[in-house]
């Protein structure tokens, strides 16, 4: 059996992203942010999460796509306190899609064709089919061409980038 | 948890403390120290060595049995105190708190035999020609016995005494203390029958109490002594004469020994853990008490009202009770550093007078957990760099022997401990020249510096005026460090220094962080809170009072002058501002336009987490109750 994937598929400023399944802890409605005068702006603010003190990093801002208005569809996925080093934290997005399993076949990693100025948060760029799409869709080549790109972030490293950053 | 893992952490806890017990008297001993303190010495010693023989620890227990003979020739005067004997048994107790460390990790099996330091104390009384004709360097069971009998024989002939002794009602290892009080008898004489038998006794079966009939030439005190120790709540020794129990003598000698005893009955173990786990719940019920309240008053129901008043008395007094059982007093730190002021004196040749005043002064655990290592860096730093050379000090018409002093008082709320020398004070010359070196500052900055920061230069990381680096002080931790530290726990630091005439650090401590009165305020529609202590007084902001000096702005508020500040740049520009708080911090006023006010109460304050960094002017943030994220105000870093 080939090696797969699971992972959190959604779309943030028109484009489809994922993240490791295992990071996140769950995945909440918008709701009312406080903001913290003087704080970084990749830092929304904080929300309180059933009581916990929960941090929103605005990945739009953290990957390079500057702040937008916020919308009734956006969600919150609340990452594993591991990642972030026992802190709670958030990231806001604009739509969740679905959880997805990705032969690691359909995973092209960045290389030397590939680049960006956000390419050290990049994992993969996964590619599925559209509508439907499974495991033997994904290895039928003749729809090649209607493939989605799905941007694999490196949620581990974002964070531990931060953590670098402040320390 | 296994029955002999607890027993183990009993023994831990226990013999740190004896071994701090033992410090400290040593250095009371040193310092010309009278008979109490060798009597503090003997039971910390004798109780450890016991502690370690029945644990299974020769190691630790030959080490203190081997201090324990200097301890008696001390007594008995047959031995004088002299630095060089205090800096050997200091070694000796270096090498108990290493062996604690050992057996708390759990490798006991490769604790090593302090061969070397048995020979040392050994060689010590040989070398030195004791007047005691015993053979010192084959440690015989009757040595133990001999020294004791020494101080007055005559006046104690051989004595029947009962002793009954009763074990306080918590007492963990009954059977084990019960051995220990046996084995302390039995040195002291022979003991001749015990109710009930021997083995039941040191099987711990009895109940609460048991009776030991013996033959000694101690004395009442010294056998009262002897089978006093932890978790035993009373010892009760009378004269035999003709079999029956006598017991006027009996409640003679008990009284001063019961009320010292209480007190070890009356305190328990908690796990700091536990504690804190306690802490989080209450604060968790204030932050509900807090929404509870909300939704009565949103309602209007009277009876729900007084049904959450009652619950919220009994949250507050929780509350305080919870406080005060996280308090410690700063003894536990302070007792460390007598003996560190003592090394770093005579590493570098100083005489050095070491005054602790206020040590009964109460702080939070977790504030104390992080003073530590800041104020034993101050204090270190007093001596190396602060206290001159005895010649050095004569020649400035000082006394040869520096003074060190640490005070902590309660004031207002906060805690405030200093920490002064009586030394050269800080040179400013030398600490320009060092910065400027150093490439702190360049030296066109250094010429315009006025004395304050000057001083503040010393905070700076990467700066330390020490001419050589020491293993003392300048192991590369720099005030800077001490400074955060300090901040961290939401303190403050100030320095006074005269040149010539010493140094004065001065911490301000909050005496505690979890829970605080703040006021609710409102700045352009935002929520926030001030904290209540740092509130001087609320009014109205007229515009004909505000007066503008260049791109500032200043209140004239009765007679008094202050700087206004919008914040702006935190909470965005609006005009509708009809109030303003007066914020103080320290000696440092403002005044802070706002919309309103929206009461007080009490909170939690959540530290922000490390990805914010340091946002200056907050600090922290809360959940009043009705479910928001409200964020608090530092005013120390605002203003």
């Amino acid at each position: 059996m080939a090696q797969t994937v699971d992972v959190v598929e959604f779309n943030l400023g028109g484009e489809l992203y994922a993240l490791d399944i295992q990071l996140a802890r769950e995945i909440v409605e918008m709701m009312p942010i406080t903001t913290i005068p003087r704080a970084p702006p990749y830092l929304s603010g904080i929300i309180n999460l059933r009581g916990e003190i929960t941090t929103i990093l605005d990945l739009a801002n953290m990957l390079g796509m500057g702040r937008k208005e916020a919308t009734e569809s956006q969600k919150i996925i609340v990452l594993m306190s591991e990642v972030a080093g026992g802190m709670n934290v958030g990231v806001i997005v604009d739509e969740v899609h679905s959880v997805i399993q990705v032969p690691e076949a359909d995973i092209e990693k960045l290389g030397e064709g590939i680049t960006s100025d956000i390419s050290r948060f990049v994992k993969g760029i996964i590619k599925i089919s559209p509508e439907g799409g499974d495991k033997n869709a994904a290895t039928d080549k003749k729809s090649e061409g209607k493939k989605d790109l799905v941007i694999w972030i490196d949620m581990l490293k974002v964070m531990k980038d931060l953590v670098n950053v402040k320390n | 948890m296994s029955e002999e893992d607890s027993y183990q952490q009993i023994f831990i806890v226990e013999s740190r403390e004896n071994h701090e017990m033992l410090v400290r008297n040593l250095l009371a001993l040193e310092g010309g120290g009278n008979a109490e303190a060798i009597d503090e010495i003997f039971r910390a010693a004798h109780t450890l060595k016991g502690m370690s023989a029945s644990m299974g620890y020769p190691a630790l227990e030959r080490l203190c049995h081997a201090m324990e003979d200097k301890f008696h020739l001390i007594r008995d005067r047959s031995l004088a105190v002299q630095p060089e004997l205090i800096d050997m048994l200091l070694c000796c107790t270096d090498r108990i708190e290493e062996l604690l460390d050992q057996i708390e990790r759990g490798d006991a099996s490769s604790l090593q035999d302090p061969a070397d330091l048995l020979t040392a104390l050994e060689g010590w009384s040989s070398s030195r020609g004791d007047s005691l004709s015993q053979p010192e360097n084959q440690p015989s069971p009757d040595l133990m016995v001999e020294p004791e009998a020494t101080p007055s024989p005559e006046t104690h002939a051989y004595q029947l005494y009962r002793v009954l002794i009763r074990t306080a009602d918590d007492c963990s290892m009954k059977d084990l203390r019960a051995m220990l009080a046996l084995e302390n008898l039995e040195e002291l004489g022979k003991i001749i029958s015990t109710n009930p038998e021997r083995d039941d006794i040191e099987n711990g079966r009895f109940l609460r109490e048991f009776t030991v009939v013996m033959e000694s030439s101690a004395g009442c005190d010294a056998l009262q002594m002897a089978a006093s120790g932890v978790d035993i709540a009373a010892v009760i020794v009378s004269e035999e004469t003709s079999g029956e129990p006598e017991k006027a003598e009996g409640t003679l000698s008990t009284s001063p020994a019961k009320a010292e005893k209480s007190k070890e009955v009356k305190n328990i173990r908690v796990d700091i853990g536990r504690l804190d786990q306690m802490m989080n719940l209450v604060e968790d019920l204030v932050i509900n008490r807090g929404r509870l309240k909300q939704i009565a008053a949103r309602n209007g129901i009277k009876e729900l009202d007084d049904a959450i008043n009652l619950v919220g008395r009994s949250i507050s007094d929780l509350q305080n009770l919870m406080m005060n059982i996280r308090m410690i007093p700063l003894a536990h730190i302070f007792n460390r550093f007598p003996r560190v002021v003592r090394d770093v004196a005579h590493h570098d040749g100083k005489v050095v007078e070491f005054i602790i005043e206020g040590g009964e002064t109460e702080l939070d655990r977790s504030i104390m957990d992080g003073l530590s290592d800041p104020l034993l860096h101050l204090i270190r730093n007093a001596v190396n760099h602060g206290i001159e050379l005895p010649d050095v000090r004569i020649a400035k018409g000082k006394t040869p022997n520096g003074i060190v002093t640490l005070t902590a008082c309660r004031d207002r709320d906060n805690v405030l401990i200093e920490i002064r020398d009586d030394g050269s004070g800080i040179d400013e010359e030398v600490v320009r020249k060092k910065a400027v070196e150093k490439g702190v500052i360049s030296p066109e900055q250094e010429a315009s510096l006025s004395q304050d920061e000057i001083i503040q230069l010393l905070f700076r990381p990467g700066f330390s005026t020490a001419e050589t680096i020491t293993d003392i002080s300048g192991r590369g931790v720099g005030l800077d460090v001490v400074k955060r530290g300090i901040e961290a726990l939401k303190g403050l630091i100030q320095v006074e220094s005269v040149k010539g005439e010493g140094t004065t650090f001065r911490l301000v401590l909050p005496p505690t962080m979890a829970i605080v009165e703040v006021m609710m305020v409102r700045i352009n529609g935002r929520r926030c809170a001030v904290p209540i202590t740092n509130v001087v007084e609320v009014a109205v902001l007229r515009p004909e009072s505000i007066r503008r000096i260049g791109g500032s702005e200043v209140l004239l508020l009765r007679d008094e002058v202050l700087s206004l500040r919008r914040l702006e740049d935190m909470f965005g520009t609006s005009d509708g501002r009809d109030l303003v708080i007066v914020v103080q911090h320290q000696n440092k006023k403002a005044g802070l336009a706002i919309d309103a006010v929206d009461g007080q109460q009490e909170v939690v304050i959540k530290p922000l987490n490390n990805l914010f960094g340091s946002c200056r002017g907050i600090g922290g943030v809360t959940i009043p109750g009705d479910g928001e994220v409200v964020s608090v105000l530092d005013i120390s870093t605002l203003l």
